[in-house]
């Protein structure tokens, strides 16, 4: 199987010949860009395969894979790791230029497409070779990281970076359309807007995956930690749904243009600065990602030549595809709500690389906490609401307040039978409100439920994540220190009763259970939370116990603090489950999108 | 708008700013302030509670006293956060505790 490295090394070098090749191949397109992707997919294959069967010559498979662990956590450890996330990131480029050929086939757009393959393949070849191969066989692997032995670890990655990089191909569309001058802006503007919609689903799902990842399995017992790696991932999501509300305005106003221009390049180096960032360790990041200086400088020089080629070439020629002034009627709410998503980006962006400014200027490190990003997106956060409620629902100013104050009143009621703080429940009211406006409107005089349209879907799952969200200032939690069969009361009308240890050995690791039981009046849940010490390198992880529904989640992590005592931390977050509901929902709005465009070409 | 938008965000960093420092570099100036210390754990007992460990770079070593839940991969020898508010004689009482999940992963007696 030591074969493996040279052809899967090859067939990269193949398909950098190819896209390189690709900007002189005339008529003959499509065998330059099915012979790129068909030598990328063979590349990833043989990097598969490696993994697969164990070749531990292959220095990326010995230091990210161990013979005993199932196939999915091979799989997983492919892309574990910064080579074989790279190579998807190339292989991912090149199925967006298939799709995009047999779909669309704007010859531009395909061109600067393989551009950005030709640089990435380049960047991976000399930089982060997946292939490299060890001057000695060593018999065995050194395993994946625990943490990373997950099933969401299979998707996770794959999903985000189809989302980011799926934003490679609104890049090359806003370039094609400054560069040719034939086409049509109302054509343009829908293979926009089908691209957009397809890195956007991508994104949301991505960004989904990762925090419910955080969430279950590193055991932080939250859901966001405004981690600069985090960061990197949710700004393109927001440039990306900015420029899909702003497309909407385009295909309306025939106008815009320009802007939408502007759009598909910052979101698309945003994709990239993300990359950079997390990959050049000028971050300090908890998830701290193996670095090194070349690979954050070639991914500079990548970004900075995207950068100042693309914003060069909008500077001459932006005025040729601007239509002298657009009027703004009846899009005021929308554009405004588009700036504020742009405005929020800006500020994350703000956050995340302040540090590195600073540390430049003064050598003073720092690291910018989450209550600036609270502080700052809260009331930007509810100013898009308002603009979103008050666009979804132009002609209908009765039914906005009416609905406002039908979720003013159910919290009040909330308010009085469970309490809150002021700001958990000024956001749930909102979140119901932006959910009232989303579902209905009005036609003639009276109030009917929306024809669910992607638009309304993707709103619907947004309240519902913001609802959530709000919930969670509901959160109970307590963390003590208690012996076996102690019992730790929470509220008035729910305790925690601790039975019993269980200790047990099991393949490379001890592992010691707990046995709990949550009360709730009369309902009784079982927890088990578990810690796991590896013996022979004396790593010990913990596993929480988590019991999910509709309702409620529970949280409960357990470690042992002394002879006889364990350090006890319990968590009960109410509706926490719908954040991932909404962001599914939010994400079917846009499969929604995608499958109209489909059907009307 | 640009430059109010910068205004703002940098007038919003005022309190949530922890200073990352190595334990060498902690002074008395920074008592009172949010720090996080990146070090190496040493000096840890896991069946005592309080949590207490130093955390060491080349130089010099400092004490910190924690009473939350270690997180997975936390031991002796590992790079730790360690962050909270810097008390006098220059003790951490942390608040968060991160280990680096770092995805150069290697097992005991690989190295």
């Amino acid at each position: 199987m030591e074969f493996l490295a040279p052809l899967g090394e090859y067939s990269l070098i193949f398909a950098l010949c190819m896209s390189l090749l690709l900007s002189f191949s005339g008529a003959r397109m499509g065998i330059f860009i099915y012979g790129q992707f068909s030598a990328l997919v063979f590349a990833m294959l043989c990097l598969v395969l490696a993994f697969y069967f164990s070749v531990f010559s292959v220095k990326l498979v010995h230091d990210h894979s161990y013979s005993g662990s199932p196939w999915f956590y091979k799989i997983a450890a492919m892309w574990g790791n910064h080579e074989g996330s790279m190579l998807l990131w190339v292989l991912v480029l090149s199925i967006c230029s298939v799709m995009e050929f047999n779909l669309g086939k704007n010859r531009t757009a395909l061109v600067i497409q393989s551009y950005m393959v030709a640089a990435f393949t380049a960047y991976v070849l000399f930089t982060s070779n997946p292939f490299e191969v060890l001057p000695f066989a060593p018999g065995q692997g050194q395993g994946l990281n625990p943490l990373l032995r997950d099933v969401a670890m299979t998707f996770h990655p794959p999903l985000l970076y189809a989302g980011y990089v799926g934003l490679s191909m609104v890049f090359s569309y806003g370039v094609a359309f400054m560069v040719s001058k034939r086409m049509p802006p109302h054509e343009w503007v829908r293979r926009m807007s089908f691209w957009c919609s397809f890195a956007w689903i991508f994104l949301t799902l991505g960004v989904a995956a990762g925090s419910y990842w955080a969430y279950y399995e590193l055991g932080w017992g939250g859901f966001w930690f405004w981690d600069p790696v985090e960061n990197a991932s949710i700004m393109p999501w927001l440039m990306a749904t900015a420029m899909l509300h702003m497309l909407r305005v385009a295909a309306k106003k025939q106008g815009f243009y320009n802007w939408i221009v502007l759009f598909a390049i910052v979101s698309f180096s945003f994709s990239v600065m993300g990359t950079f960032l997390v990959r050049s360790g000028l971050l300090v990041s908890v998830h701290a990602f193996a670095s090194d200086p070349l690979r954050g400088l070639a991914l500079l020089v990548i970004l900075s030549f995207m950068l100042v080629s693309s914003l060069g070439l909008f500077a001459l020629r932006w005025k040729d595809f601007t239509r002298g002034f657009t009027s703004m009627k009846g899009q005021v709410f929308m554009l405004s709500g588009i700036w504020v998503l742009v405005i929020v980006s800006f500020t994350i962006l703000l956050g995340t690389l302040y540090p590195i400014g600073l540390e430049l200027v003064t050598g003073e490190r720092i690291s910018v906490g989450a209550p600036y990003f609270q502080r700052v997106l809260f009331p930007f956060l509810v100013l898009s609401i308002v603009l979103m409620s008050f666009a979804a629902n132009r002609r209908g100013k009765f039914l906005l307040a009416a609905n406002f104050l039908g979720s003013g009143a159910a919290t009040a009621v909330i308010g009085l039978w469970v309490g809150g703080s002021w700001v958990g429940l000024a956001s749930l009211c909102l979140g119901f409100w932006a959910g009232l406006c989303s579902v209905l409107r009005m036609r003639g005089g009276s109030v009917i439920i929306r024809k669910m349209t992607p638009m309304a879907v993707s709103h619907i799952g947004f309240a519902t994540c913001i609802i959530a969200i709000s919930a969670q200032t509901w959160e109970g939690q307590k963390q003590d220190l208690i012996e076996v069969g102690e019992t730790m009361s929470l509220t008035q009308n729910s305790y925690l009763n601790f039975q019993k240890v269980l200790v047990e050995e099991r393949g490379d690791y001890v592992s010691v259970k707990g046995y709990f039981t949550y009360h709730e009046r009369a309902n009784k849940v079982n927890l088990n939370p578990e810690v796991r010490y590896f013996y022979p390198s004396g790593v010990e992880t913990t596993e929480v116990a988590l019991s999910s529904n509709l309702f409620r989640d529970l949280y409960l992590v357990m470690k042992r603090a002394d002879e006889s005592r364990y350090l006890v931390e319990f968590r009960r977050k109410p509706f926490l489950i719908w954040i991932w509901i909404g962001a599914l929902i939010m994400a079917a709005g846009g499969v929604l999108a995608l499958a109209r465009h489909l059907k009307a070409k | 708008m640009a430059a109010a938008v910068l205004i703002w965000g940098l007038a919003a960093m005022e309190g949530s700013i922890a200073f990352f420092l190595r334990p060498s570099e902690v002074k008395e100036s920074y008592i009172g302030k949010r720090i996080r210390v990146g070090g190496i754990v040493s000096s840890f007992d896991r069946e005592r509670f309080p949590y207490k460990f130093l955390l060491d770079d080349q130089a010099t070593s400092i004490q910190v006293i924690y009473k939350g839940v270690l997180p997975d991969l936390f031991r002796e020898e590992q790079v730790v956060l360690a962050e909270g508010v810097l008390q006098k004689d220059k003790i951490l009482w942390a608040d968060t505790v991160l280990a680096k999940h770092d995805e150069e992963y290697v097992p005991y007696g690989m190295k």
